[in-house]
């Protein structure tokens, strides 16, 4: 396996969001695709490096003298109509692609060099942005590796065992309930390869933990999701894994009567904007919402019980609810 | 699925379906008797008509509907389940000492009084009940 | 004619025969649920000791002295003329699979385009019991089995016998009541 040096360089002033999740999103492909390709790709310091990653239009005075210098550039956009080779939010598959292309172009130059192994030349693995432990999720999904395990550690110490795909986690009672109410910071955790402890805790659905990592992750709008686009549900989310909170459920039979942005979805479910765009980054991290176009949208169903209740429809669900200990 | 009627020797679904064909033949108003399972089977019916299976199965949901408003009211055993539509009548009774349980139902014309299809249905019932004993 | 009082609310359980129809509504219901179950002498057909022939009933008693009617219906579709009865006038169908059978897909099928075709506009929300797959994975195959039959409904993992498994449903359904109901029918809180 040929081993190739890579660095990804954040713009000096990030004026959006978005552009740290894009090389975020690069990062976390980087890692988790790691001895499953023909090149083995190490993050490294800029001068170290053979390919450096940048955003488009960053004006880092360092970028043409690299380039001058021959190492590689490649630029990520965040936007749509860029003709970068990679645009935001981009899938695995294609960052994989263009790795690929580099690694024949950067063999046809000549041998490749040992990696410079001084720690100034290394960056650390992990950021702490918000996304970042979503984004790897994301990637994992893609992977479908489910004969592998990894294992997330809170400062060194294990925490949670995650299925190389994704789909099944296991940790133990507390992290799961911090998990719930969002209480571990999911993004400061390091991933590496391990395996499921004998005896150790059973295995849950992954959904679970994808799902309120969503939740948790930023009370704004999921990076790769738009104000401005009205989003629907494909299908429900599996919530007799999940155990979602009241809430989660009242948004998504909102989103079932009609596609909206947060804060329609809000009002049409009686929570907070903030619940609603939290809801929708878990549905999105789900894989269940979707763009609605400008179709025409169907008129409400009517679906309104055959009888009407006492007092109408609004105090008997209260009723049946406090009847039956549920939350609002 | 084994049909319900497989349950009995031949030679006793035959002598029940005497029973039926005799009982509709004396009883111009009886339009169709069906003796069922519990669980809803066409056990024998007389004439073969196609409502018979659903006839069937919809005599022991009521069957098993009286018998549950029966003990609701704390009564003892439901015995009969008389419907009296406007154009005619159907009897649902269940057939003595049979295990596992089985019912007779009669549906009978308008004309048909109702004291009368209940002395005949009872009757055939025993009768029943004497052939799927022997 | 069927006379409807301005109290008559129910819910439908509906479902495969030992789908866990009677299990649910006993889990749920403020008074001993009736039953009209009779044994059952077809075990080649589904191996249970006892078949619904009629209805399962039970009661939510709500402070205001509202009752919402809880029905289970028969599973086996030689009682399906009761599945019309029942859902009739229903708020909404609740739908158990029981996930563990090998026709637990063709019986989602049949039962969902059923029900659905009943009433169209009827919410439905199906649980399906004894997943084979802790991933959830099977359900997934599921949800698409539904949805690429235009029906609108949400697919959950379920264990019926643990109470909050079945409130789980009915939240759910009453989250969609809520969604489809006019706005000024929504809750304040």
């Amino acid at each position: 396996m040929v081993a190739r040096r890579i660095a990804l360089v954040k713009p000096a002033s990030v004026v959006e969001e978005k552009i740290t999740h894009a090389l975020q999103l690069f990062d976390s492909i980087l890692w988790a695709f790691q001895g499953t390709t023909r090149v083995t790709w190490t993050l490294v310091a800029p001068e170290a490096a053979e390919v450096i990653v940048v955003h488009e239009g960053d004006p880092d005075q360092r970028i043409p003298a690299w380039r001058a210098g021959g190492k590689l550039i490649i630029e990520i956009s965040t936007r749509d109509s860029s003709t970068s080779a990679l645009v935001y939010p981009f899938k695995a598959s294609q960052a994989l692609a263009l790795l690929e292309r580099l690694g024949t172009q950067l063999n046809l130059r000549g041998a490749p060099q040992e990696a410079d192994r001084s720690p100034e030349a290394s960056v650390p693995r992990r950021s702490h942005e918000p996304w970042s432990f979503v984004e790897t999720l994301r990637t994992i999904a893609e992977v479908q590796n489910s004969e592998a395990w990894l294992v997330a550690r809170d400062d060194r110490i294990p925490c949670l065992w995650l299925r190389a795909d994704g789909a099944v986690y296991a940790a133990e009672q507390a992290t799961i309930h911090a998990i719930r109410r969002g209480t571990l910071n999911l993004a400061s955790l390091t991933l590496q390869k391990g395996s499921l402890p004998e005896g150790g805790p059973s295995p849950r659905a992954g959904v679970e933990l994808s799902w309120f990592a969503g939740y948790y992750a930023s009370a704004g709008l999921a990076p790769w999701l738009k104000p401005t686009v009205r989003y629907r549900m494909q299908r429900w989310p599996n919530f007799g894994l999940i155990r979602p909170l009241p809430s989660h459920i009242r948004v998504a039979a909102a989103l079932t009567s009609a596609p909206g942005r947060a804060h329609e979805i809000a009002a049409r479910a009686s929570v907070s904007t903030e619940e609603a765009t939290r809801t929708l980054n878990a549905l999105a991290v789900a894989n269940v919402l979707v763009a609605s176009g400008d179709e025409v949208l169907p008129t409400k169903i009517a679906g309104a019980p055959a009888a009407a209740p006492r007092g109408g429809l609004a105090v008997f669900l209260s009723n049946v609810r406090r009847h039956l200990g549920l939350g609002v | 699925m084994q049909p319900a009627s497989q349950r009995f020797a031949p030679h006793i679904l035959d002598a029940v379906r005497r029973q039926l064909v005799e009982l509709v033949a004396t009883n111009t108003q009886i339009t169709l008797a069906v003796v069922t399972s519990a669980d809803g089977f066409e056990v024998a019916a007389h004439p073969d008509l196609p409502m018979a299976q659903r006839i069937a199965a919809m005599s022991s949901s009521l069957q098993a509907l009286s018998e549950a408003m029966a003990r609701e009211a704390s009564l003892s055993r439901s015995r009969n389940l008389i419907i009296e539509a406007d154009s005619g009548t159907i009897v649902v009774l269940g057939i003595p000492d049979i295990s596992p349980r089985l019912s007779l139902a009669v549906v009978a014309s308008g004309s048909e009084i109702l004291g009368r299809l209940l002395w005949v249905t009872r009757s055939c019932s025993a009768a029943l009940a004497r052939s799927l004993r022997a | 004619m069927i006379v409807t009082s301005d109290q008559e609310l129910k819910i439908v359980f509906a479902g495969p025969m030992g789908a866990g129809k009677t299990t649910a509504i006993r889990a749920i219901s403020d008074t001993p649920p009736i039953s009209t179950e009779v044994d059952n002498i077809d075990r080649a057909l589904c191996d249970k000791e006892s078949t619904t022939v009629a209805l399962d009933y039970g009661q939510l008693l709500l402070q205001d002295g509202t009752a919402v009617r809880l029905y289970g219906t028969p599973g086996q579709e030689r009682f399906s003329f009761m599945w019309e009865i029942l859902c009739g006038g229903a708020m909404g169908v609740i739908l158990l699979i029981d996930g563990s059978s090998s026709a637990a897909l063709s019986d989602l099928r049949t039962y969902a385009e059923t029900f659905h075709r009943l009433n169209p506009n009827q919410p439905l929300v199906i649980g399906v019991g004894r997943a084979t797959c802790t991933d959830g994975r099977q359900l997934d195959e599921y949800a698409d089995a539904v949805a690429s039959r235009g029906i609108v409904a949400p697919v959950f993992d379920v264990d019926v016998r643990q109470r909050e498994d079945v409130l789980l449903l009915i939240e759910t359904l009453l989250c969609i009541l809520e969604a489809q109901a006019p706005e000024a029918d929504h809750a304040a809180g």
